[in-house]
């Protein structure tokens, strides 16, 4: 037998492990341990057959220093931030299944965790800090925990008001009076039929005849 | 000495403005109004209270998005917070109607809390700005450009 879920929890159950996924991710970039994801490379600016000699008059100057990426520890960082990616998308598939704030926030914290998965693949020329990637995590975690605050609250029922209570008159049973007392129920008599001055003779019956279908109609 | 508060932090400030009227205005809404001697004036009606305490609150809300207006605030924030107004903003619609059937108080205690929620998310995203120098992220489509 396969029990149906409502959106909104299966939606609140991706956000948890959403969340789950990019605060690990988070926790391993700022622990600053595990392998550099790409390794460093000569940059090699400007077009070999235009380049001159080596000095830096030449606008073709090659650095024959190689400029080194930043040390980014991509330990799973990346993998994990995927994964949280993919249960954010799980859940923008509900689509209209859930309000217009959820799908709004779910997707602003599906922009955050890619934003932060760009600055782990990025290029390594591009100098970023292990913390703005692990920002970026955490911004898409507050940004899942709002969604699932805005789906708890498309759950709420509507609070009772609370009305004042109602002051009503009090209510007197009276006694109910006897005959001939002022407020005792009144009798009423059945009205005697009029005496006609004369007798109404009865109508003899009268006899129509009706014209026979084959007569003619003049 | 005139002192200069960040931008961010201002509109920090003003979101816990905009976050005390969006109370205000549900208490009124729920009958849980502690009511100054002064104000309101008698013979306001509790919609008419509760849509003054909205109106106020779209007011907070506007001034925390004028900061945001020469790249002060980043994007998400700004985005929170116009998610906040659309949502105060629908709220006070619903105690202004002039239709003949009145606003349920519940859906618009809804509205506003849905609106305290967004606020909340702008003073997070704000802490998080100004701890550390977030980049700003542009949308996937417009990084594909």
């Amino acid at each position: 037998m396969t029990s149906m879920m409502p959106p909104s929890h299966y939606a609140t159950q991706l956000a948890t492990q959403a969340q789950d996924r990019l605060a690990r991710a988070s926790t391993l970039l700022r622990s600053g341990d595990g392998p550099r994801p790409l390794e460093p490379t000569p940059i090699r600016i400007g077009i070999p057959e235009q380049n001159g000699p080596d000095s830096p008059d030449n606008p073709w100057f090659v650095s024959p220093k190689p400029i080194m990426p930043p040390h980014v520890p991509n330990n799973g960082a990346v993998r994990l931030a995927g994964g949280a990616v993919t249960a954010i998308d799980q859940a923008l598939a509900l689509g209209s299944q859930l309000s217009s704030g959820a799908t709004t926030a779910f997707q602003r914290a599906k922009d955050e965790a890619l934003a932060g998965v760009r600055m782990l693949q990025s290029d390594p020329r591009m100098p970023i800090a292990p913390g703005q990637p692990a920002m970026q995590f955490d911004a898409a975690g507050m940004w899942l925990g709002l969604a699932k605050n805005l789906l708890t609250l498309d759950n709420r029922q509507p609070v009772p008001r609370v009305h004042p209570p109602v002051v009503r008159p009090p209510v007197t049973i009276q006694p109910v009076p006897g005959p001939g007392e002022p407020g005792s129920p009144i009798t009423i008599k059945p009205i005697d039929q009029p005496k006609l001055d004369r007798e109404i003779l009865p109508i003899d019956p009268i006899t129509i005849q009706l014209p026979s279908p084959d007569s003619e109609i003049q | 000495m005139t002192s200069i508060m960040h931008p961010a932090l201002a509109a920090s400030r003003i979101a816990d403005q905009a976050l005390n009227s969006l109370t205000a205005g549900n208490d009124v809404l729920l009958g849980q109004e502690v009511r100054p001697m002064h104000e309101p004036p008698p013979g306001t009606s509790t919609f008419a209270r509760a849509a003054v305490h909205g109106e106020t609150a779209l007011g907070h809300i506007s001034r925390a998005l004028g900061m945001g207006v020469n790249n002060s605030l980043s994007r998400p924030v700004m985005s929170a917070f116009l998610s906040a107004q659309s949502e105060a903003q629908t709220g006070v619609h619903m105690l202004r109607a002039t239709t003949l059937v009145p606003a349920d108080p519940n859906q618009v205690v809804l509205k506003f809390d849905g609106a305290k929620l967004w606020l909340d998310m702008a003073k997070s995203l704000i802490q998080l700005d100004l701890g550390g120098s977030r980049p700003q992220i542009e949308a996937p489509e417009a990084m594909a450009r």
